[in-house]
């Protein structure tokens, strides 16, 4: 018999809120609403599991990534992620999807 | 190349080999150059291209000359370099003194353009006509000087929608007498003091905020940040432009002067509404300009604490009444630091761009709601302009006319 699903499992299979809209150009960017602000140390650990580097500007952060860029902010709680290659987008939300919901779950947890 | 860029603190200004860069995206660029290309009684085309060759030349000049190198293959990677970093695209440059090819990929004002109307408008002739002026400025800094080499767009994507632009670059039958960029211009001696603005927002800390941001071109050759897609312009390839297309106009007919004075005037209207309104709805405005705001007025003040970041000059609302009115100081600005050293004789207020800007930002604020993030599209730039109660302006003080700054207002119609 299979255990009652936890919390982290319904943040994982919910769809992360996100709104996907043209940019300027040829580009699309997609924004990922959090239910809160990340802190600088859980958008290094961001980071160090997608495989990537992250410089800090005050409150914004960039992390740059193979396949793009996640512009993030320590004091809103939205990620901007401007894939390379368009076809690469659903592959890089699902992974933010389960690394987010890990963090997320385990601050909110406690 | 971040290591070339210059920041002149106190005058706001950033210059790249010699010459000052600003921001502006593409919206404005699309904009100003169908302005200049549409009347066809006007070579506006020519203006362009010869605009670009002439002020991209000095820039590139000044850069072959550091690098200290003859060698035909270094320049030309300097000069894709250069052209990636300020947002324009990528370049492929192959060809020896008698001419060559230049393959342009993720061109700014293609893609641009495709992106802004390609799935309405099937285009029929090339854009790049900035490319173009710097093909042919990029053989003329490697093999020759200013004037020597002519080029010819003769495939480009917004018409064929293919992989890349071709440019063709032959040397000139006969060498074109061509005007130099004026550089930095006439710039102010020093900082006017200014009266403190009432506001939260600390514009020296968005300043520095902004100008450690290493904005580059990517591996495409574009910049994408604050939800639009930027490029670092030398100002003076605007200026001249600007200035060239209303003086082609008064020679047809001196009427139509303030015809073109007024479509400049929108450009600066359209600047602001599309990338003023893109950045006050990015990551990027939350994060450093947001937490200082703390009533609506303070919104202009982000907006022009943005605008003094971009490389325009000291711009800075000095009064703002809330869904009123503002009085805007612009010491040093960018047009006017070209004007005075390229037109000494002339004494009329020509900051045309800022005189469009500054009811711009009161109208994205007040009249579209932007802290509402609304879609900021030309369905909404014409509802919003087609109702009453817009803001107009006006240029009360000008450096041209011997004001120590240039100052302007914005009020309802």
């Amino acid at each position: 018999m299979s255990s009652p699903p936890t919390e982290l499992d319904s943040f994982i299979t919910s769809e992360l809120p996100r709104t996907r809209r043209r940019e300027c150009g040829l580009g699309w960017a997609v924004d990922i609403h959090l239910p809160r602000c990340l802190t600088w140390a859980e958008l290094e650990q961001l980071t160090q599991t997608l495989g990537g580097s992250c410089r800090r500007f005050g409150n914004l952060i960039w992390l740059d990534l193979a396949g793009g860029r996640i512009t993030a902010s320590l004091v809103t709680p939205r990620l901007t992620l401007r894939p390379r290659d368009p076809r690469q987008e659903g592959q890089m939300t699902t992974v933010l999807q389960v690394t987010l919901s890990r963090l997320l779950f385990r601050k909110i947890g406690g | 190349m971040l290591e070339h860029l210059q920041v002149d603190r106190p005058r706001k200004l950033v210059s790249f080999w010699g010459e000052p860069v600003i921001f502006h995206c593409h919206h404005y660029n699309l904009f100003l150059q169908q302005t200049i290309e549409d009347p066809d009684w006007i070579d506006g085309i020519s203006i362009l291209r010869t605009s670009a060759q002439e002020i991209f030349y000095s820039l590139l000049h000044e850069a072959l000359t550091q690098h200290r190198t003859r060698d035909p293959q270094v320049g030309f990677q300097v000069a894709a370099e250069i052209f990636a970093f300020l947002g324009f695209g990528r370049l492929e440059i192959t060809g020896t003194d008698q001419g060559g090819t230049v393959k342009l990929y993720h061109s700014h004002y293609a893609e641009g353009w495709l992106g802004k109307y390609g799935e309405q408008v099937n285009r029929t002739k090339p854009i790049d006509h900035l490319a173009v002026g710097y093909a042919a400025a990029l053989f003329d800094a490697v093999f020759g000087e200013l004037g020597h080499y002519v080029a010819e767009e003769t495939s480009c994507i917004a018409v064929t929608r293919g992989e890349h632009c071709l440019i063709q670059v032959v040397p000139a039958a006969v060498p074109r007498r061509l005007t130099p960029s004026p550089r930095m211009g006439q710039l102010i001696d020093q900082p006017q003091p200014l009266p403190d603005p009432k506001t939260s927002v600390d514009y020296d800390a968005v300043n520095e905020a902004l100008w450690s941001l290493p904005l580059m071109g990517d591996e495409t050759g574009q910049i994408r940040a604050f939800n639009v897609l930027l490029t670092r312009m030398p100002a003076n390839f605007y200026n001249r432009i600007q200035y060239r297309f209303l003086e082609a106009l008064r020679q047809v007919n001196p009427e139509l002067l303030g015809v073109g004075q007024d479509l400049i005037r929108e450009s600066g209207h359209v600047c602001v509404f599309y990338t003023f309104g893109n950045i006050m709805e990015s990551v990027e405005w939350e994060s450093l300009v947001l937490p200082m705001i703390q009533s609506d007025t303070d919104w202009i003040h982000g907006g022009y604490a943005v605008a003094s970041s971009l490389g325009w000059g000291r711009w800075q609302a000095v009064e703002v009444t809330s869904n009123q009115d503002c009085r805007v100081v612009i010491d040093g600005n960018y047009e006017a630091n070209y004007f005075l050293a390229s037109h000494p004789d002339r004494h009329e207020p020509a900051c045309y761009f800022a005189q469009g800007a500054v009811p711009a930002m009161m109208n994205i604020v007040y009249n579209g709601k932007v802290a509402d993030k609304p879609t900021l599209d030309q369905a909404f730039y014409n509802r919003l302009f087609q109702r009453g109660g817009v803001f107009q302006g006006s240029e009360v003080k000008a450096r041209e006319k011997g004001d120590p700054w240039c100052e302007f207002t914005a009020y309802r119609a």
